[in-house]
């Protein structure tokens, strides 16, 4: 499966995004039959790039458009891309095959629908509050404990009168 | 000098003897928690055998014993209240119980202190009312059984 690239054949700054592309070791075709001045005015591309200027990559996430944020983010893994766009989790869509380690590459899943925390999960991010990979601290214990102490002293001095009250009648 | 001496070693002594009194009231847990073995439990009509037999803490026994009922119909109508009102504008069960126990004690605590006002508790020391009948018990009770062990042993 390739990603698509809007440009006409030829367009130098495509040829950017074509070498990322290759670096990257991402599957990049260009669409054919692009005509400047007239495929970049229909409105289906400008609902990709309201621009109107080529090139613009279609990722699974969205169009990406000026040709050097293309080079740059277009073919990464789902990292810096979803830093672009706030998310955190990629797809295996990027490339079905490649062995090659993509720039900033994480292990690449099959693609599924899945929550945005569901996706943290999945790519391995570190989740806050990192009970796990905190260290477990002797002023966080004592703060706990403290607090612990407090409460049932609390409890204590509230209950006191109680259940004097109530024992002095009904003991006997 | 001597005589001194015998001012504080007095004033020390009746400094002593305040704060015994001050901590007269740990008699009443000594009696009750306090024991080795415990006394053996006591009926109603014992109760009422000590209430009948003593002129000055019996009526006052009496007069707690009364007390009993407010307390519990405080507390249920406190519990009623408060778990109504909590179960009509929040239907969290949890809340509803919890909501429900702290009304049944603060009814309870009310109820008690209108049974205190309306039995006239407030004019005598409670605590030394129990106190009392404990001593009387404990007289029966460990009296009986020195009595049983001096006859086996005559």
């Amino acid at each position: 499966m390739a990603l698509m690239l809007h440009a006409g054949n030829g367009n130098k700054n495509a040829f950017k995004a074509l070498i990322a592309a290759e670096y990257s070791g991402v599957n990049v075709e260009l669409v054919k039959h692009s005509e400047m001045g007239v495929s970049n005015k229909t409105p289906e591309f400008l609902k990709m790039n309201p621009l109107g200027k080529v090139p613009v990559l279609e990722t699974p996430y969205g169009p990406v458009f000026e040709s050097s944020t293309v080079a740059r983010y277009g073919f990464l893994s789902g990292t810096s891309l979803d830093l672009l766009r706030g998310r955190n989790s990629i797809t295996g869509t990027l490339t079905s095959h490649s062995t090659a380690p993509l720039y900033g590459s994480r292990p690449i899943h099959g693609s599924s629908v899945l929550s945005e925390s569901a996706k943290g999960i999945s790519s391995n991010r570190p989740l806050s509050p990192n009970l796990i990979l905190k260290k477990p601290q002797l002023s966080a214990t004592y703060s706990i404990s403290h607090r612990i102490f407090g409460a049932a002293l609390c409890t204590a001095i509230l209950v006191t009168p109680v259940l004097m009250k109530f024992s002095v009648v009904y003991d006997v | 000098m001597a005589e001194e001496m015998g001012f504080l070693r007095r004033h020390f002594e009746d400094v002593k003897e305040h704060w015994k009194s001050n901590f007269a009231y740990l008699d009443y847990y000594k009696k009750t928690l306090g024991r080795r073995e415990p006394l053996p439990k006591w009926t109603d009509a014992d109760v009422e055998e000590f209430i009948a037999s003593d002129p000055v803490y019996g009526p006052q026994l009496k007069a707690l014993r009364e007390s009993k009922k407010y307390g519990i119909a405080g507390a249920l109508l406190g519990a009623a209240h408060l778990g109504g009102v909590s179960w009509k504008y929040s239907k969290s069960p949890h809340g509803v119980v919890l909501a429900t126990g702290f009304g049944a004690i603060c009814g309870g605590f009310f109820g008690l202190e209108v049974a205190e006002h309306v039995n006239q508790l407030y004019k005598f020391d409670k605590q030394a009312a129990n106190l009392r009948f404990l001593y009387w018990w404990e007289d029966k009770t460990l009296g009986n059984k020195h009595l049983a062990s001096g006859a086996q042993q005559n």
